[in-house]
């Protein structure tokens, strides 16, 4: 009796182990389920982040070349506003309303670097034609003004000639008389 | 003639260099608040800081960007009591404070942001002589939490810090250097809470 009391206390203990084992298996697997659900929305957030900055860095560079990408610029506020749209939405439990708002974010900050590289062209071209006006009219500008000083001096020289001449007539005339 | 000719040329050689790279002007950036008169006053209703949970209060935010290219800018709003450490422009530190709510922006050079900051107290939890805001709704975002408490309610602030992009560091920046000089840009406005709603 004693034997199969302690038997059976074996078994259910056994029995308690295996129960104990399997929920704490659960357990960590709910937990693990969490923390990667968390990591996948700060990741995700992160993301959106560090795309924003890269099309932001592009954008300033469109900039710095003397372009002017206005739309492009609206464009990315809006994916700044749904980027903050999407965070508030997943703070409040609405993470299917916050990964809508993440994808529209996403396909925005997409177009714009699609649209970027034809812009940059189009910056370094007027860059470049900008850059050769300027320097094409440094000699223009010599040429012209030597000219005109030029033709200055010459009138200057015969105008103060003409004088010499209409002084000596006078002088002549005067000796005559 | 040959002398004039020199001398023209170096006079629009300078001209050209300046045309292709016009000198900078001070770098900065300007925030301010306007009160719900769209002016520097008025900041609560009847221009009382005293405020009462669920009373609602209009501000504008201002950002304008003189540093003369495009910048990405972020306010980050942060609510402190006076005990809590403020940004120190000195160094160039932000407040340690988690910051409650964040506005992000492009802005081109010399453009002014707007920003409407619609607010309220929404419920404070009084506890031996402190005031602790439990919740707030900024632009009808309500948040909530042990967010600051105060002696009786009073000296609450609301610190606005301007963070902006640093392409170097790829990161968001509190300050930055100028002229041998740390600029940082804040700005804080302060209020009292009593625990009794508004009318």
């Amino acid at each position: 009796m004693t034997l199969n009391s302690g038997g059976k206390d074996r078994v259910i203990s056994a029995r308690v182990l295996r129960t104990s084992r399997y929920l704490l298996l659960v357990i960590l697997a709910i937990l693990s389920v969490l923390s990667i659900a968390t990591f996948q929305v700060s990741t995700q957030n992160s993301d959106l982040t560090a795309s924003s900055y890269e099309v932001f860095n592009q954008l300033a560079d469109v900039y710095k070349s003397g372009g002017v990408a206005s739309d492009l610029v609206a464009k990315l506020n809006l994916a700044l506003t749904q980027i903050h749209q999407a965070q508030v939405k997943r703070n409040q439990g609405d993470a299917a309303g916050a990964a809508m708002l993440e994808d529209q974010a996403r396909s925005t900050l997409a177009d714009i670097q699609k649209a970027i590289p034809a812009r940059q062209q189009g910056a370094q071209r007027k860059s470049t034609t900008r850059t050769l006006l300027v320097m094409a009219s440094i000699p223009i500008v010599v040429i012209l003004s030597t000219l005109v000083f030029y033709a200055a001096l010459r009138t200057w020289r015969w105008y103060e000639k003409a004088k010499l001449f209409e002084m000596r007539i006078v002088e002549k005339k005067t000796t005559e008389d | 003639m040959l002398a004039f000719a020199v001398i023209v040329t170096i006079v629009a050689a300078g001209a050209a260099y300046l045309v292709l790279n016009p000198p900078l002007s001070e770098q900065f950036y300007a925030m301010y608040i306007l009160g719900s008169n769209g002016l520097a006053e008025h900041y609560y209703p009847n221009d009382n800081p005293d405020l009462t949970i669920g009373e609602p209060i209009h501000w504008t935010i201002g950002i304008y960007n003189h540093m003369g290219s495009l910048e990405y800018v972020v306010v980050r709003v942060k609510l402190l009591n006076s005990t809590l450490p403020s940004p120190d422009e000195l160094t160039g530190t932000p407040s340690s404070v988690a910051p409650l709510f964040e506005f992000a922006r492009v802005l081109v050079d010399n453009e002014t942001w707007s920003i409407p900051f619609v607010w309220r107290v929404l419920s404070v939890s009084p506890s031996s002589g402190e005031v602790l805001i439990t919740g707030i709704s900024i632009n009808q975002t309500a948040l909530s939490g042990n967010l600051v408490k105060a002696n009786s309610g009073n000296n609450y602030r609301f610190v606005f810090e301007l963070w902006f992009y640093d392409k170097a560091t790829n990161a968001l920046v509190f300050s930055w250097r100028t002229q041998n000089a740390q600029r940082s840009v804040w700005t804080q406005i302060w209020f009292n809470v009593s625990s009794t709603a508004s009318k």
